[in-house]
């Protein structure tokens, strides 16, 4: 297979400062060649038009069958024939091109940003933030990969669809649409993942940046829902450092990012444990559901600098296809 | 509940601390976006009302602490008769400061909050309102705290208070003592005191309030107890005489005693509420401050508890017994050595008492007869070594009868001797030699065996003399009798039977006989000017004969006159084969009825015997009479002692008492009736001229109101010039103004208190007279020649114009001449502490008494008599004596050591005020106008210490409740960690990144 040019970075060209400060250099130069492969495969709209960097990683054999009339004569095994007599077809997994749907959790209580938060362009970074560097860096990864990227963004209900799509300009598309976002409003996330999986109708990645913040048997009842429509699953479940050890000893009020008007005094002491204890078992919850239906679960506190989740999750995920 | 330092009640305003420090706390101090307000909403929901609770606890913890550390600072006391109870008022505060503190933290209530808010605020004020009325009510009560007050201090001199304590060596006496000193010492200038030992009668050091310092601590240090118990009312009593004197207007009565329950008179409500009015109507009405000393609750004693002897009348002629009683009146049985009995010298000893148990009682008997009449002291001594010594020694004395000279009248003198009416009797009281063996025989205090044996006596203890009715206008006055008997007398002339009357006032005893002869008309007018009958029952209509068949007799069962006691044992008595062939029906009117008394009935139900006490003197009345005219009665055997226990009743037994209980004051009684007599009327001194100045005769007349025509007045004296002074005292029997005038025979001047108020010749003078005082009473009658005669009158608005009668004098003493009437009343006692006292003899108009003054304490005392006035008092004197014996009787319930218990307060504080301070501090703070209760600042601050404690475990348990501080871990790492060549790739990947950047860095450079 003739490899395509690899594109370039498809970076807006004309220095719009907005998507520099989404897609900095520092992760852009992280992200080097990492690849994302999906684990299960994808219905491509064009077949075989993945030009890989690794030779081989697309003619990679996969297994004979019998052959049935009607084969096409090129894939059969000639060797197995001379050998054998019988007729076999020698079948190769199948190269495609991903439909890559992000899912960005714009809700208000993403807006949390916290003392210890990553910095990046010299501002600590708020969950959304955190979510949007990590989906400008997969859109970036993916249509690098020529993949199809589509961006949905939601608070209680789907707020912006950006259908799926491979072409360069997608890129700026999606860049464009993470900088628009605001996020505000309470969170539904279950409810929109319903929605959101009526919605993508072609079997793909699904790639969701939230804090997650519902009930975990919904959310896992709202992943499922996914599986069953055949989408592969990576939970990016983004978390603040303070909202997962709850270090605060004064008497505060607590102002609703979600709800206006709504907040809450209270001496944090007196229910420090059982916020804990909920949110433990919270995350747990979420993690051991993503386990059960095969999603990738990962754990994303804000204080981590982006590229380092980044980069780990790869690995990760290499180790995780062997 | 009173506060000490009230102005610290606003260090109850430190419980806004906590409050402060909560709202503070609550104050947000920033605002936090957060995202993730699910969690914290439920992890609230379960948590809100556990967080309210702890909260609540929390600041319910601290409020109390800093509410009891505020009202410990306060010092709050509770004082004695608090009106308000500090059960209330404490857990009011308390509440009120709770309620508050709980309101505080009540943030999501906000109905429920203000409602507690309100409610607590509430109770604070109510609880300052309660504090408020508690002092305004404590005011009022004490008067004018603070001001200088008369202090009386009443020291109880009692002998419990002698008792040495195992404590410290020292007696509650000397304790008392150091604390009233200390007390005088430290009491704010200004105080007053007067100072009281209180003893069976108290003696007042210092009647009238000092406020000097020096003489009331000398008089502390000279004061000794008073044997004896402390008569508290009586002590209580004096002390207001000795306030009402004082110059301050707040009163105070301070009694340091070991409130020994003898003496309070607990239960006189009568007396008590005397008393409350006596404190009433002093200026302020005093509070009594009771300072009580411990009283031992252990003790090991024997007390002489009393000593009796067999008859009321003791003479020469019988022995007599003697009972002393021994009663343990400790807590463990105690074996004394002996009891020994000193009578004249002669020492008896018994040593047959064995162990005696607590509360047991033994009685020992001794028996002896006494050398000569007089007056005799003894004391029983107990050989045993007790706690209390003073009751081991008990003294009595008894005046021993000389000779009971008895009047029989008889009313028919038979030419037969035993026809005679008097007859029978007057063998009985004067039997032959050979008879006296048979008087022994019916004597039940005759022993049978063992008994001294004793010579027979020289002469008996009743001199009878027979009068026969005939000759009874010989008879002059009754006054040297003791007992007058009338046997069957018919009636006696006017004259004799008012004198007989008047012997009977005056304190003689008259026995009536009745029989046949009787005349009903006579004993039934028998009256006094008043109207006053004499006789203690009217004879009925006639004298009834009763049937051979079936005769009276008297029943024994109904013997209740004491002069019938001793024959009212049917074993010893034959009084039931008594007869009565005839007897007077005995008719007691109503009128009488309070005064009059049967004494014994016959078998038909009649009255037998009647008595009543007429002026000072006894008559008894029987219904028969003494021979054998109205049966067997003096043939019987019973009639012999029968007749003596009636003659010794009717000599007046008590005039012989010679032991005298203590009360308010103490005075002997020394007149018998006969001296009392004797005392009555005007000491008549006969000159031969008109000039001498030594009477040639002296006797006392019973007034003015002589004939003597052309006779002679007196023997020695001529018919004609001669003088006679009549000297003595009047007085006069109601305040009123009385005028004299006299008719004489020649001259006579009448002076009073050396005034002239009648001469003859002149106009009679008009003076005011007052009932119960003594006027010294001069008269003298000038006689020149002829007929003598001399009448002295006197009238006023209330008395009719009579002759003064002889009741309204008193003779002068026969030697008048030789005394000095400044001193001449005035006797010289020696008490049981061998200390003279002073006595002053008066006539109280019934009677001469000696009052004692000086220091009353129980015991044996001499009541020295000087040989001038020997005569008037022999009666008294024992054989070779200069001083007449009597006894101050110790009241055997001092030796019962049991303190007032609370119903006793319970009564004595309805009439009076009693504070009672637990030490001698809280009394001086009670002196300098403060007030004084149980303090309790140590429980309060106790109770803070415990809510500090609570407090710390409170919030110990609240943090553990919270898990504040536990690290809580929420796992939020990638499960699978990269692969160590990952690692180190991104590791190479950023050192080269850092590389590049440092390059360049440099390049920039």
């Amino acid at each position: 297979m003739s490899a395509p040019a690899k594109p370039t970075p498809a970076l807006p060209a004309n220095g719009n400062t907005e998507f520099t400060t989404l897609l900095p250099t520092e992760i852009t130069s992280a992200l080097g060649r990492l690849e994302f492969l999906a684990r299960t495969a994808k219905e491509g709209s064009v077949t075989g038009r993945h030009v890989s960097p690794h030779k081989g990683f697309s003619v990679e054999f996969a297994e004979h069958r019998p052959y049935v009339p009607g084969d096409d004569l090129r894939n059969l095994d000639w060797r197995v024939y001379g050998k054998s007599d019988r007729y076999y077809i020698k079948q190769y997994i199948e190269e495609t091109n991903m439909r890559v749907s992000l899912l960005v959790d714009a809700s208000g209580s993403m807006n949390y940003v916290g003392d210890h938060a990553t910095e990046l362009n010299g501002s600590r970074l708020s969950k959304f933030a955190y979510a949007r560097h990590l989906a400008a860096a997969l859109s970036y990864l993916f249509i690098r990969q020529q993949d199809a990227v589509g961006l949905v963004t939601f608070d209680t209900e789907v707020r912006r669809y950006l259908r799926a799509a491979a072409k360069p300009s997608q890129l700026k598309t999606i860049l464009g649409g993470l900088i628009d976002t605001k996020p505000a409003d309470d969170t539904a996330v279950a409810a929109v993942f319903h929605d959101i999986a009526e919605r993508i109708h072609r079997r793909g990645l699904v790639i969701i940046l939230s804090d997650l913040f519902d009930d975990a048997e919904a959310i896992k009842k709202a992943l499922h829902h996914f599986r069953y429509k055949n989408h592969e699953i990576v939970v990016f479940h983004l978390m603040a450092e303070e909202e997962l050890t709850f270090p605060f000893t004064k008497f505060d009020e607590f102002q609703s990012l979600e709800i206006a008007n709504m907040s809450l005094q209270i001496d944090p002491q007196t229910i420090r444990a059982q916020y804990l204890e909920r949110v433990r078992k919270f995350v747990r919850d979420i993690e051991t559901g993503c386990g059960q239906m095969g999603a990738d679960y990962i754990p994303v506190n804000t204080k981590a600098p982006v590229t380092e989740t980044l980069l780990n999750y790869f690995a990760q995920r290499k180790v995780a296809q062997r | 509940m009173l506060p000490k330092n009230p102005l610290l009640l606003f260090g109850l305003l430190g419980i806004l601390i906590p409050i402060i420090i909560h709202l503070l706390n609550r104050r947000s101090s920033r605002v936090i976006e957060w995202g993730a307000m699910d969690f914290l909403f439920q992890s609230l929901a379960i948590r809100n009302r556990r967080i309210q609770l702890e909260e609540a606890l929390l600041m319910a913890a601290r409020c109390l602490l800093v509410g009891l550390l505020a009202m410990a600072l306060v010092r709050p006391f509770v004082q004695p008769g608090s009106a308000v109870p500090w059960l209330l008022v404490l857990p009011t505060v308390l509440l009120g400061v709770v309620g508050l503190g709980i309101a505080t933290t009540l943030h999501n209530e906000k109905k429920w909050r203000r409602i507690i808010a309100i409610v607590s605020i509430l109770l604070l004020l109510a609880a300052a309102a309660l504090i408020y009325l508690e002092r305004h009510l404590n005011l009022s009560r004490f008067g004018a705290a603070g001001a200088t007050q008369d202090i009386a201090l009443v020291i109880d001199g009692s002998t419990s208070m002698t008792m040495e304590n195992n404590i410290d060596g020292l007696t509650n006496f000397e304790r008392a003592i150091e604390e009233a000193k200390t007390i005088v010492k430290r009491a704010p200038r200004g105080h007053a005191f007067s100072l009281i030992i209180g003893g069976p009668t108290p003696a007042a050091k210092f009647l009238v309030p000092s406020s000097n310092r020096a003489d009331l601590i000398e008089a502390l240090e000279a004061a000794r107890p008073l044997d004896g118990p402390m008569a508290a009312y009586h002590s209580l009593t004096l002390a207001s005489l000795g306030l009402a004197q004082g110059n301050n207007d707040a009163k105070q009565i301070i009694i340091l005693t070991d409130a020994q329950n003898v003496g309070w008179e607990n239960g006189e409500t009568a007396r008590w509420s005397f008393l409350s009015d006596t404190f009433k109507s002093l200026p302020s009405e005093p509070r009594v401050t009771l300072r009580q000393l411990r009283l031992p609750d252990q003790v090991r004693n024997l007390a002489l508890s009393e000593i009796t002897w067999s008859r009321e009348i003791v003479g020469i002629d019988r022995p007599v017994e003697i009972r002393v009683t021994v009663e343990n009146t400790g807590n463990e049985s105690v074996t004394p050595e002996a009891i020994s009995l000193e009578i004249d010298g002669q020492i008896y000893r018994d040593e047959s008492l064995g162990q005696i148990q607590p509360g047991a009682i033994e009685t020992i008997r001794f028996v002896h007869r006494f050398s000569d009449p007089g007056g005799h002291a003894f004391s029983a001594k107990l050989e045993v070594s007790d706690e209390i010594v003073q009751d081991d020694r008990r003294d009595a004395a008894i005046n021993v009868a000389d000779v009971l000279k008895v009047l029989i009248i008889d009313g028919h003198s038979a030419p037969r001797f035993f026809d005679r009416a008097a007859s029978f009797t007057a063998l009985a009281l004067a039997p032959a030699e050979s008879r006296s063996a048979a008087n022994d025989e019916f004597d039940p205090d005759s022993t049978d065996d063992g008994g001294p044996s004793f010579a027979q006596p020289e002469r008996f203890l009743v001199e009878p003399q027979v009068l026969p009715i005939a000759k009874i206008l010989d008879q002059g006055n009754f006054d040297d009798l003791d007992a007058v008997i009338l046997a069957d007398v018919p009636r006696l002339p006017a004259a004799t039977a008012e004198r007989l009357l008047a012997f009977v006032k005056n304190g003689g005893g008259l026995l009536v006989a009745p029989g046949q002869r009787a005349e009903m008309t006579f004993y039934n007018a028998w009256r006094d000017e008043d109207g006053q009958p004499l006789l203690p029952a009217q004879l009925g209509e006639s004298f009834v004969i009763t049937p051979l068949d079936e005769p009276a007799s008297p029943s024994v069962a109904t013997f209740g006159h004491p002069g019938l006691r001793k024959i009212a044992d049917p074993a010893q008595s034959d009084f039931a084969s008594v007869n009565l062939t005839g007897y007077w029906p005995l008719i007691i009117p109503e009128k009488q009825a309070a005064e009059s008394s049967v004494g014994a009935r016959l078998n038909n139900g009649e009255p037998f015997l009647v008595s009543r006490q007429f002026g000072s003197g006894q008559v008894i009345m029987l219904d028969c009479s003494l021979d054998t005219s109205t049966g067997n009665l003096p043939t019987r055997q019973s009639f012999l002692p029968f007749i003596h226990e009636v003659v010794y009743q009717l000599a007046n037994p008590s005039a012989y008492d010679l032991n005298l209980d203590a009360g308010w004051d103490v005075a002997l009684h020394l007149s018998d009736h006969g001296s009392a007599g004797a005392n009555q009327g005007l000491r008549g001194l006969y000159f031969s001229d008109h000039e001498t100045k030594k009477p040639t005769h002296s006797r006392v007349d019973p007034g003015i109101d002589v004939r003597w025509e052309t006779g002679s007045p007196a023997p020695d004296v001529p018919a004609d010039n001669f003088r006679v002074e009549w000297l003595g005292t009047l007085q006069a029997p109601i305040t009123d103004n009385y005028t004299f005038d006299a008719t004489a025979d020649d001259k006579l001047e009448v002076s009073l208190d050396g005034k002239v108020v009648f001469t003859s010749g002149k106009r009679p003078k008009t003076l005011k007279l007052e009932q119960g005082k003594s006027y010294a009473f001069r008269a003298v009658l000038h006689e020149g020649g002829g007929g003598a005669h001399a009448q002295l009158y006197w009238k006023s608005k209330k008395t009719p114009h009579q002759i003064v009668p002889a009741s309204a004098f008193r003779a002068a003493p026969a030697n008048i001449g030789e005394l000095d009437p400044a001193t001449a009343n005035l006797f010289t006692v020696v008490g049981p502490d061998q200390l003279p006292r002073q006595a002053e003899i008066i006539d109280t108009g019934t009677g001469t008494v000696a009052r004692i003054d000086g220091d009353i304490i129980s015991g044996l005392y001499q009541l020295k008599i000087p040989p001038a006035r020997r005569a008037e008092f022999s009666h008294f004197l024992a054989k070779d004596a200069d001083s007449i014996p009597f006894t101050v009787k110790r009241d055997s319930a001092e030796s019962h050591l049991a303190a007032l218990d609370e119903s006793d307060f319970t009564f004595l504080e309805n009439y009076v005020t009693i504070g009672r301070p637990e030490t001698l501090d809280d009394v001086l703070t009670i002196l300098s106008g403060n007030d004084f209760g149980r303090e309790l600042w140590k429980y309060l601050a106790l109770g803070a210490f415990f809510f500090l404690l609570l407090e710390i475990a409170l919030s110990r348990w609240i943090a553990r409740e919270r898990r504040t501080g536990e690290t809580i871990a929420v796992d939020f790492e990638a499960n699978d960690a990269p692969t160590s060549a990952f690692q180190e790739q991104l590791a190479r990947f950023r050192s080269k990144e850092q590389g590049a950047r440092s390059k360049e860095l440099g390049v920039r450079s």
